[in-house]
């Protein structure tokens, strides 16, 4: 898709999600309006696991020798940041949900907790990326390092589930849970989000991969003018 | 709106980080296609100028 038409949608997409969270949908019965964070703290969430499971995913075919391609290693670290966006955004609004909801900034609960580790995991994966070292094998140790610190996605997930914690089990696509969200107006202005937050990730991550591209270009060119201009100055 | 300072804080900070990281990018393509525009020019002319040379040797 044409990133000006993808930008767009988002943008469009954006503004239908303000109109639906902040104005049309109802207050919840027992959160009242608090419940508004969380059509943007569930659509991040999502945004992040979705970032880092395609950071994972370009980082096997980058290590697998058949499919390596620069391509993929870009990918992965385009899609890192991104992630790492959405996953402190997630944190923020959960944060500001908390204070009213929990009656406390933060809290020790297993969900909070591991998706703070998985925030820290990405940012020292990023910070691994930027150090100066043989490009290849960089890329393969950054390509490993992403695929391992993928392994906290399903326990962030999954720790609602396994432990006792204060966060609420999930809700959109539980089965047990149908009647957690029984308002449709909140049903539909939860699976905007999720839709406009996935058209945003594709189009931050198409940009940033274009900003990568172009920068890697532009290092090989100068390069090639120094050592042009090296050699013609020695002979 | 109830809780409306602890709302509308969580869609301004969401605003101001997404916008943030888009004009970051959005700089940073400019930057490098204006770069590379000036690249190809300098190369054309370049070009142009040494078949130029070539002949006055």
């Amino acid at each position: 898709m044409n990133r000006k038409i993808l930008g767009a949608a988002v943008a469009i997409g954006l503004a239908a999600l303000v109109v639906m969270g902040l104005f049309v949908s109802p207050p919840d019965a027992i959160q009242s309006d608090a419940v508004r964070l969380l059509y943007l703290h569930a659509p991040t969430a999502w945004g992040g696991y979705l970032a880092f499971g395609v950071t994972s995913i370009a980082s096997l075919c980058y290590l697998i020798p058949r499919t390596r391609s620069a391509r993929f290693d870009a990918l992965a670290g385009a899609s890192a940041e991104v992630g790492v966006l959405f996953i402190g955004l997630t944190l923020a609004l959960g944060s500001l949900w908390g204070k009213p909801i929990w009656g406390d900034w933060w809290s020790w609960d297993a969900r909070v907790t591991t998706t703070a580790i998985l925030l820290f995991l990405y940012i020292g994966y990023l910070a691994l990326r930027r150090s100066d070292d043989n490009p290849l094998v960089h890329a393969r140790r950054n390509a490993v390092v992403a695929i391992i610190a993928f392994v906290d996605v399903p326990i962030v997930h999954f720790s609602v589930e396994w432990w006792r914690t204060q966060h609420q089990e999930g809700s959109t696509f539980n089965r047990e849970m149908k009647s957690a969200i029984q308002d449709s107006t909140m049903q539909v202005t939860v699976l905007l989000g999720v839709l406009v937050f996935t058209l945003l990730y594709l189009y931050l991550v198409s940009m940033r991969m274009q900003v990568m591209r172009l920068e890697q270009q532009q290092l090989g060119s100068d390069l090639d003018e120094a050592i042009a201009k090296r050699t013609g100055a020695e002979s | 709106m109830k809780y409306a300072g602890y709302v509308i804080s969580g869609w301004v900070i969401t605003a101001a980080a997404v916008a943030w990281y888009w004009n970051a990018q959005r700089t940073a393509l400019r930057k490098l296609s204006r770069r590379e525009r000036e690249r190809e020019r300098e190369q054309e002319r370049e070009g142009t100028s040494e078949p130029a040379g070539e002949h006055r040797g």
